[in-house]
């Protein structure tokens, strides 16, 4: 009973690795897109382009957006932009008159009288007019709050020369100025999640999600996936880009072509925007079960790689919890492999945390320069010194330099506890630090929590609180993040 | 839609081309670097310890 005990505490431990090695071994394939991209295939290519953007309550953010767009590098006339009005209550349609006013012929404007029913539905208003008309090549499904850089339309549209890519995304950045520690957190994040994994997801020749702020789809894959945009989950985007290269169509990411969006300023904003993804994603889950690991239904989301990375991003806290457990357990019921399996599992993560801070302010430097501590800061300071005690083989609490005995009910053996659990232990004060935002505390003990607890450790309560959620079957509904038009282009 | 619609100018597609193959490029030797530089660490590590 006891060897099945310690087994099984081994098993999880190895579990509790997984999200990271898997995350890690993404990261190594970056690189290769230095040799293995889409660019060779690219020619000088500007299609007829028709933005979508859906607006409801947009007034604060909505100038600012169309008058990016009126600065983009591209043939004059081969653009339109159509704005669908979902019914907005402030004074979005005034915004609209005048911008339709200032560029006439480039803006026009479209409204739905029922509004509030998400962003897909608003999404397919707008792309129901475009398709019944012969007049667009390629549609673009941006933000309200999106920016675009003058040469990203022509850096996207250039894909399309070939005529396997049905969709390009952008790489979407945090623009928000003045910036806060929460925005560079989001501004660093996005450099792992997006610069570099979809790099990644580029070469191993398929990618789970081009981003709903800047998806570019030529018409013809459009109308392959049914010409509408999927309503029956709340990650839209993912969806589309699953559906685009199910349907035989190439999904690409173009990590030069960039764009800025404002992201949250506040953890309790955060986690209803990022609750949101993470249903969103588990109902994707569920909506394509059947290609998960299934490599005969689908290249490149049904193998065991892919399979195995979405799952452990998806179910990222059940992993850390299973790896706390199967340390605590070890603790108790075979204290001497304790030490050993504490130091590979949180080892292996400092190991991946040097090499994925290091790369990533490599690969973006522009972000490194203005979030270079959030990256540190990432995990947390906290994880950063378990990660330290793990390598350097420190035996905190104890002054004989070995672990406290097991049962002997000290002091040191809480403290050997509380970091054996650290990994779980970190996800609920990550939960606790946005009740403390939530209860209106100040700001900067709010930002002291964060960089303690970690920002990681607060995207993994989310995932958490969005895997309760769905289990649960609590309430859903499109709840749309406030934006208040910080966001700005750099100079 | 056919590459038959292209339309000038050149030498922005041509300068966007060169500057982002040029990029991927830098990222993948920066790589090779952060690499070679665990590696070493490593390698120190494990002697040391």
């Amino acid at each position: 009973m006891i060897d099945t005990l310690i087994s099984l505490c081994l098993v999880f431990v190895l579990l509790g690795m997984v999200p990271t090695v898997a995350t890690f071994a993404q990261f190594l394939l970056v690189g290769f897109h230095g040799r293995w991209n889409h660019y060779p295939k690219c020619a000088d290519y500007t299609p007829r382009v028709a933005f979508v953007l859906p607006a409801w309550n947009e007034a604060d953010v909505l100038g600012a957006s169309i008058d990016s767009l009126m600065n983009i590098d591209y043939p004059a006339g081969a653009w339109r932009l159509y704005i669908v009005d979902d019914a907005s209550t402030d004074n979005t349609p005034e915004v609209m008159r005048a911008k339709i006013a200032q560029y006439p012929g480039s803006v026009f404007h479209l409204r739905r009288e029922k509004g509030g029913q998400g962003k897909a539905h608003t999404l397919n208003h707008g792309i129901h007019e475009i398709l019944a008309e012969d007049w667009a090549e390629a549609v673009m499904i941006m933000d309200a709050d999106v920016l675009f850089e003058p040469t990203t339309l022509r850096r996207m549209a250039r894909h399309f020369a070939d005529p396997e890519v049905g969709g390009v995304t952008a790489y979407v950045k945090e623009g928000s100025e003045p910036s806060s520690l929460l925005s560079r957190f989001i501004a660093f994040e996005y450099v792992t999640a997006q610069a570099a994994a979809r790099r990644a997801q580029n070469v191993a020749g398929g990618i789970p999600c081009m981003a709903g702020g800047a998806q570019l789809h030529s018409r013809e894959n459009l109308i392959a996936i049914g010409g509408r945009i999927d309503t029956s989950t709340l990650a839209e985007d993912t969806y589309t880009t699953i559906k685009t290269q199910i349907c035989g169509r190439r999904a690409l990411f173009d990590p030069n072509a960039i764009v800025w969006a404002e992201e949250p300023d506040s953890l309790t904003a955060l986690w209803k925007q990022r609750l949101r993804w993470g249903r969103g994603n588990l109902q994707i889950t569920m909506a394509f079960r059947d290609l998960w690991f299934r490599p005969h239904r689908s290249a490149q989301f049904g193998n065991l790689a892919f399979g195995v990375l979405w799952f452990s991003i998806a179910l990222m806290p059940v992993f850390m919890i299973l790896g706390s457990i199967g340390l605590v357990g070890l603790f108790y019921l075979w204290p001497p492999w304790a030490p050993l399996a504490f130091s590979v599992l949180w080892g292996v993560s400092f190991l991946s945390y040097l090499f994925q801070t290091l790369y990533s302010f490599l690969i973006d430097p522009h972000t490194a320069r203005r979030a270079w501590f959030e990256g540190i800061a990432f995990p947390g300071l906290l994880s950063v010194g378990v990660m330290s005690m793990a390598v350097l083989r420190l035996t905190p609490f104890s002054g004989s330099g070995e672990w406290p005995a097991p049962g002997s009910w000290t002091w040191s053996e809480a403290g050997v506890l509380v970091i054996l659990a650290w990994s779980a232990l970190s996800t609920l004060a990550a939960w606790g630090v946005y009740r403390l935002d939530r209860a209106g505390a100040p700001k900067r003990l709010r930002d002291i929590a964060l960089v303690l607890v970690g920002y990681g450790p607060l995207l993994c309560a989310i995932s958490l609180g969005a895997i309760v959620g769905q289990l649960r079957s609590a309430d859903l509904k499109w709840d749309k993040t406030v934006k208040s038009g910080k966001a700005r282009l750099p100079t | 839609m056919t590459p038959a619609d292209a339309s000038p100018p050149v030498r922005t597609f041509d300068k966007l081309q060169a500057e982002d193959m040029a990029n991927e490029v830098r990222i993948l030797w920066s790589e090779v670097g952060v690499c070679a530089l665990l590696a070493l660490l490593v390698a120190v590590y494990l002697i040391v310890a």
